[in-house]
């Protein structure tokens, strides 16, 4: 004979089951979502950009900005095989053709400029190809890698529910000292970053979103300079390939040369 | 006796040796007076510079030069107001300051640029660089409080902005991560030591904690009072820092100010040709008047022949009368070239306009040259020994029956 205590036990042990089942099978639960911690969120937000990029090539288009005008459009070949290694190579305009931007390691980036034939080391935070993007924008995207997140709430952003965390520098070697980043609830899509400086002033403002419903990153980027009124730098993906092993030596700075 | 009879034969033809005295005084003339001018220039522009922009000698860490454009902030030196103290403490020097090299982005808010900076302690460089302000083209000095910009006036007008507009500055730090800082442009400047397009200065304790770099400098100015005991107060500078187990590099204004030494060689060998070539022809003159003198003189020559007077007394009489030609003639030319160089520097020097680009004009007072005095008054000497050498080689071959008979 079954007793109260054991139908009750029973219950609680099937509700366990379902709830295992649920999350196993990957479906939205927004109380289980609530738990997560800021860590875990910022996780998920990293890899909802990186996953785009992961063992992938990415024809891109970067549009420069100023006066609100456009001054300047490069294209570029991104061969993106994880966080700390990355290849730009810009093809367009034929004058910055065969420039190349390597990420050969944790903070470890080179130029490679065809004209002198010469790759000289530079530093994460250089911009990239004199727009708004630093180096380590475009390349590291990954920023569990770098800084403590904390959850400052949930707030509504372009009609979205979002988690608005606040990012503190691991050290004072990370590009910025702090970053306000506001990730969609539903789906922990990426949708802006603003970047403070260590005397805690606001330097930038990056804003993402996605093309088309399709995509499960971002695949438009959108950087705002505080220190300009009316300047700015929007990289659009073009094409992407996915599935792509890149040999170790396209990652390696003794080869920019060769190539 | 020789020297009187030389006299005498000399001032029988008044008129051809004034003429011949005027071209050798003219030529010692311009030899020394071109030295001391040089000697003036150089003095009076290392003293410009020292006192406006380098300071009679730089310290910094000994792998600056090799390392400090693309790395400055880590070839710095550390605990440098201890440092700057000691230093001030050592006899001959007035003062020093410490200075931060350090690159980043300027905004006017409209427009970002590119700039190269230097962070200076505004009290020291006040009393350091006595003539700091001379460079100011428009607004003022950096003020001991914080927050003041002085831009280069290119770069100001790059950024289109003026006195009184606020500027943002994005560094990356001493640790590598990014930061920012407001200021107000309080002045522009001008000077032959930076790229005015791009040239920042602000005071180094706001770019110390910018930069985050606490106590650190790239470089300590210092100044000195007496300008030709620098290489001596170098050297005793260098013997203190000796005993410290940092590795410091010294550099002299020579080497501090641009083209300083290639400009004052190649100015020394352009004065020393022309007095050579100035010599030539003062040489000439001598020879020529010498040489008419024992034409004219033959029949002088051979009574004296025929009275006994030996060939090497004859030679002697004839060099005599060339040295002393050259002797009047440099010493003459070494007062003058005194008095014209004591006259110009009395009335304040030769006042020159600011090169083009720049605004220092430059006031050359002129210096006696040791080393251009002594070659302007021995050379003509010697040139008029061997000018006089020839003509009296003949003169004393003559023989005495030819020279009375020659009509």
């Amino acid at each position: 004979m079954r007793t109260p205590q054991k139908i009750g036990a029973h219950a609680a042990r099937s509700l366990l089951l379902v709830v295992t089942l649920l999350l196993t099978a990957g479906i939205p639960l927004d109380s289980a979502a609530e738990q997560l911690t800021p860590l875990q969120i910022l996780d998920r937000a990293d890899d909802k950009w990186e996953l785009n990029l992961r063992n992938a090539t990415v024809e891109l288009e970067f549009l420069v900005y100023r006066e609100n005008a456009l001054r300047k459009t490069y294209r570029m070949i991104l061969k993106y095989q994880d966080t700390d290694h990355v290849l730009v190579e810009t093809i367009f305009p034929p004058r910055n053709e065969g420039e190349k931007m390597l990420q050969a390691g944790r903070r470890n980036y080179w130029l490679f400029l065809p004209n002198i034939n010469r790759a000289v080391r530079v530093s994460e935070s250089n911009s990239l190809s004199n727009s708004d993007f630093s180096n380590t924008d475009l390349l590291s995207p990954r920023l569990s890698n770098e800084y403590v997140p904390k959850l400052l709430g949930i707030e509504k952003l372009h009609g979205d529910e979002a988690y608005k965390l606040e990012l503190t520098a691991q050290n004072e070697s990370t590009p910025y000292a702090r970053i306000i980043y506001w990730v969609r609830k539903a789906d922990y899509f990426p949708l802006r970053r603003d970047y403070y400086t260590f005397s805690q002033q606001l330097l930038k403002r990056l804003d993402m979103k996605a093309s088309s419903p399709d995509m499960s990153g971002p695949d438009t980027f959108v950087m705002s300079s505080v220190l300009e009124q009316d300047k700015k730098t929007v990289i659009r993906y073009l094409k992407r390939t996915p599935g792509k092993a890149f040999p170790a030596e396209t990652f390696r700075e003794s080869a920019l040369m060769k190539r | 006796m020789l020297f009187q009879l030389a006299g005498k034969n000399i001032w029988r033809n008044r008129r051809r040796t004034l003429l011949t005295e005027t071209s050798i005084v003219f030529g010692v003339l311009v030899i020394i007076g071109s030295g001391n001018f040089i000697n003036g220039m150089q003095r009076d522009w290392a003293g410009f510079e020292i006192n406006a922009n380098t300071g009679a000698f730089q310290i910094e860490h000994h792998d600056y030069q090799a390392l400090g454009k693309s790395e400055p902030l880590l070839v710095t030196l550390e605990n440098s107001a201890k440092l700057v103290e000691s230093l001030s403490r050592i006899p001959g020097i007035r003062s020093a300051y410490g200075k931060l090299n350090f690159s980043g982005m300027v905004s006017s808010g409209h427009k970002s640029t590119f700039f190269d900076g230097q962070a200076v302690d505004v009290a020291g460089q006040r009393k350091t660089l006595t003539r700091q302000e001379d460079l100011i083209i428009s607004g003022r000095p950096l003020a001991d409080a914080p927050g003041g910009i002085i831009l280069g006036a290119d770069l100001a007008d790059t950024l289109d902005i003026r006195i009184g507009d606020p500027v943002t500055i994005v560094v990356r730090t001493f640790y590598g991560g990014l930061n920012l800082t407001y200021g107000t442009l309080v002045g522009t400047k001008n000077g032959r030591h930076f790229p005015s397009s791009t040239y920042l200065e602000m005071p180094l304790s706001d770019a110390q904690k910018l930069l985050r770099v606490n106590d650190r400098v790239s470089q300590i100015v210092v100044g000195a009072d007496d300008f030709d005991a620098i290489p001596a107060l170098m050297q005793r500078t260098a013997a203190v820092l000796r005993n410290d187990k940092t590795g410091y590099a010294i550099r002299g204004y020579p080497e501090l100010i641009p083209i300083y030494a290639q400009a004052i060689a190649s100015f020394k060998v352009i004065s020393v040709v022309v007095g050579l070539v100035l010599l030539l022809l003062v040489g000439g003159g001598i020879g020529n008047v010498m040489a008419m003198a024992v034409m004219e003189r033959k029949r002088e020559i051979g009574t004296l022949r025929a009275l006994g007077m030996e060939k090497n007394h004859l030679r002697r009489l004839f060099l005599v009368e060339g040295l002393m030609i050259g002797g009047i003639g440099a010493t003459v030319g070494l007062l003058a070239a005194s008095a014209l160089t004591g006259l110009i520097a009395a009335h304040g020097g030769i006042h020159l306009p600011p090169a083009p680009g720049t605004s220092q004009s430059l006031n050359i007072i002129p210096r006696m040259d040791l080393w251009m005095s002594g070659f302007g008054f021995l050379m003509p000497l010697l040139v008029s020994v061997i000018a006089a050498w020839w003509p009296a080689s003949i003169s004393a071959n003559l023989s005495p029956v030819e020279a009375l008979t020659e009509t």
